[in-house]
């Protein structure tokens, strides 16, 4: 009577239950303060929520919105991209609406990929990375951050030699889950220049765009590998003066990456309304390409 | 950038849905869109106000749970206990998703390995065939022909090898409104116990059932409910597609398993809007019976007009669509039809033959859909008699 098969497929079987789900459950049975999973405890602008309450009321996204967004967040997304970071997108073809970040990291990894393909992504990462590209037939090939210098640093050299001929893409996660690194410019351009020779897709989770923090504490001479500082930006900046506010900077931005690059971010962590589930991708035109899924 | 395209091969082919072509050209031509269904009056004032309240009250606006609230999973499972007798565990039975799409994807990309054969009805809805393909199993098309549309189960029983993992289901049908009887579902469950198979059952129309008929979840014949992934979603039964709330329910092992796949899709969804669809599930009787009521009516409405314009209209037992055939017209290809129909008379609707693997199957049926305000399918209708003139 029971089928054989256990009913969850090979690729998927490691991945039971997020550690999220875990912690969470264990926060609630034992009654403990959750400083576990990324969510705040106080919702955004009032403004925000009215606009919301405002739409439901006078009927305006209660019915199917278009398949890309509505116009009027995906030109506020073109809007916001060039007032933040300069960078210029058509709002009608290089701009489509998702259910958060994490459904379009999945559909950028479920048509992009086909199995076989090898995609790099720094570890630690965020966990719905290795699912997607499971579930896309991928394989990852992670890059790992290493504690040095007060930040966990990239090696570029480490990522250099992980390309292969398979890789189809790198997936970057820019400021970065879980350890809080910023990548500089530096770092970014060598990422550029290698995509470029290597003609590789980039997949870039900007989620935290916003949240990148100016430093003001002396960096400790010599650094315990255990207690990264936060990130530094530039990383010349001399230590124990204040350093300029640092940027976000998204890697489309670079030489030859606009063309190849898929910038993702979302509305969750911007504004502290996590429960809406409003991302988006900027995605060099056509779209269609990762509307698939 | 060189070498190979930007789609994988999987998804070769599914790149526009008719409905984003469809829809473009009803925008650009100002026609009426009786192609995609949704409806153009929203759903109960309460439901909606509990939603705002939701907003308001700072219920939902961070992430819910993985599952859905509680307060969903429980209005959820009492709703099946309700309307069908089904008991469901809502803790470990019942999982919330972005609508039923999400559900389908999950549920496919949880429960297919590469190489599995999936039996599906034909017509069927564009996402189950790029759903299937993103798993990379194979689709093993179940035609259903006019004029009953109803499914040959000696033919289902002929499709069915060592390699078929489940059958995919979907009553009322959407887009031909065929309802399996109690009879079709208790062979087609007899069959799925015979050869150890899953079935997924995507059952969103649940609610719009026609002329005095009953929808059956299949999970309820004898050997299903362990069998069986059933699929619905609150957007078609209280007409707010917008807020793609949907849900599975199944047994624990089987939610397990599409939990994992669906918590890395999108994670979570909907926050607010999930407050408001469990309000809604524990809305009266006269509810869920005006709204079938009101929407059996556009469909004679429709149904009416569409034949005095000159259709073979194949009358639904269900759900919000009414399949034609454009023969009578001497026309001979749908699309072509459907791309022509709006500069002919202002009116969009979407062509059958887009949802079959053998196109002749469909060559010659347009679907409209009636869940539209009634003078809007009198001007549709209206229109369409140009069609003889």
């Amino acid at each position: 009577m029971t089928p054989p098969r256990p009913p969850l497929n090979r690729r998927l079987a490691p991945f039971g239950t997020t550690i999220f789900a875990e912690m969470s459950a264990l926060a609630l049975t034992t009654g403990s303060i959750n400083l576990g999973q990324g969510f705040p405890d106080t919702d955004g602008p009032a403004e925000i929520a009215e606009a919301a309450a405002r739409a439901v009321r006078e009927g305006r996204g209660n019915q199917y919105p278009p398949g890309p967004g509505v116009p009027e967040l995906r030109a506020a997304v073109a809007e916001h991209q060039l007032r933040f970071h300069g960078l210029t997108y058509d709002p009608e073809t290089e701009v489509l609406v998702t259910t958060g970040a994490t459904e379009a990291i999945a559909a950028a990894l479920l048509a992009l990929v086909e199995p076989g393909d090898e995609v790099i992504a720094l570890e630690p990462y965020y966990d719905s990375y290795a699912a997607c590209v499971a579930m896309a037939g991928g394989t990852r090939v992670p890059v790992t951050l290493r504690p040095g210098g007060g930040r966990f640093t990239l090696d570029l050299d480490e990522l250099r030699a992980a390309v292969t001929d398979r890789t189809r893409l790198l997936l970057l996660n820019t400021p970065h889950n879980p350890t809080g690194t910023v990548l500089t410019r530096a770092e970014l351009a060598a990422i550029a220049e290698l995509a470029v020779e290597r003609d590789l897709l980039v997949v870039t989770d900007e989620v935290y765009e916003h949240l990148v923090y100016p430093t003001t504490a002396p960096a400790p001479a010599t650094p315990p590998a255990t207690s990264p500082g936060p990130a530094v930006f530039p990383e010349t900046e001399a230590a124990g003066t204040p350093a300029p506010t640092p940027a976000h900077l998204p890697i489309a931005g670079f030489p030859g990456m606009r063309e190849r690059t898929l910038t993702i971010s979302s509305a969750g962590k911007s504004f502290s309304f996590t429960g809406w589930k409003i991302g988006w991708v900027n995605p060099d035109s056509p779209t269609y390409w990762v509307m698939a899924a | 950038m060189s070498g190979r395209p930007l789609l994988n091969r999987r998804l070769d082919g599914l790149g526009t849905t008719i409905f984003a072509e469809m829809s473009a050209l009803a925008t650009a031509t100002g026609a009426i869109n009786l192609g995609q269904g949704f409806p153009d009056t929203d759903g109960p004032e309460s439901v909606r106000e509990a939603a705002v309240r939701a907003l308001r009250d700072g219920r939902g606006n961070q992430y819910p749970p993985g599952p859905g609230i509680p307060e969903l999973r429980q209005a959820i499972a009492d709703h099946q206990r309700r309307f069908y007798g089904l008991s469901l565990d809502p803790d470990t039975e019942v999982l919330v998703t972005a609508g039923a799409t999400e559900a389908i994807a999950a549920t496919m990309l949880a429960l297919l390995e590469p190489g599995d054969e999936v039996i599906a009805f034909e017509p069927f809805y564009d996402s189950y065939a790029a759903c299937i393909a993103m798993a990379g199993a194979k689709r093993v098309p179940l035609t259903l022909r006019a004029p009953s549309f109803r499914p040959d189960l000696d033919e289902l029983r002929s499709k069915i090898t060592p390699r078929t993992r489940l059958l995919l289901l979907n009553t009322p049908h959407n887009p031909t409104g065929m309802v399996l009887t109690a009879d079709e579902q208790s062979t087609i469950a007899a069959l799925a116990v015979e050869h150890d198979l899953l079935v997924v059952t995507d059952e969103v129309y649940e609610h719009l059932v026609f002329d005095g008929a009953a929808h059956v979840p299949i999970a309820s014949f004898p050997g299903m409910r362990k069998r069986t992934v059933s699929i619905s979603s609150a957007g078609k039964t209280f007409s707010f597609t917008g807020w793609k709330v949907g849900w599975v329910m199944a047994d624990g092992p089987l939610v397990s398993a599409v939990r994992t796949a669906k918590q890395y899709l999108t994670y979570v969804s909907g926050g607010p809007f999930q407050y408001a669809v469990a309000e809604a599930l524990r809305l009266p009787d006269s509810y869920f019976d005006g709204f079938r009521a009101d929407l059996q009516r556009k469909r004679d409405l429709l149904g009416d007009g569409l034949r005095a314009a000159g259709f073979d209209v194949y009358q639904p037992e269900g759900t919000y669509f009414i399949t034609t055939d454009i023969t009578s017209f001497g026309e001979k290809d749908a699309y072509a039809f459907c791309r022509a129909l709006p500069e002919r008379c202002g009116v969009v609707a979407i062509p059958n033959s887009v949802f079959y693997d053998d196109p002749d199957a469909g060559r010659t049926q347009v679907r409209f859909t009636f869940c539209k305000k009634d003078d809007v399918l009198h001007e549709a209708t209206t229109r369409l008699q140009r069609l003889s003139l």
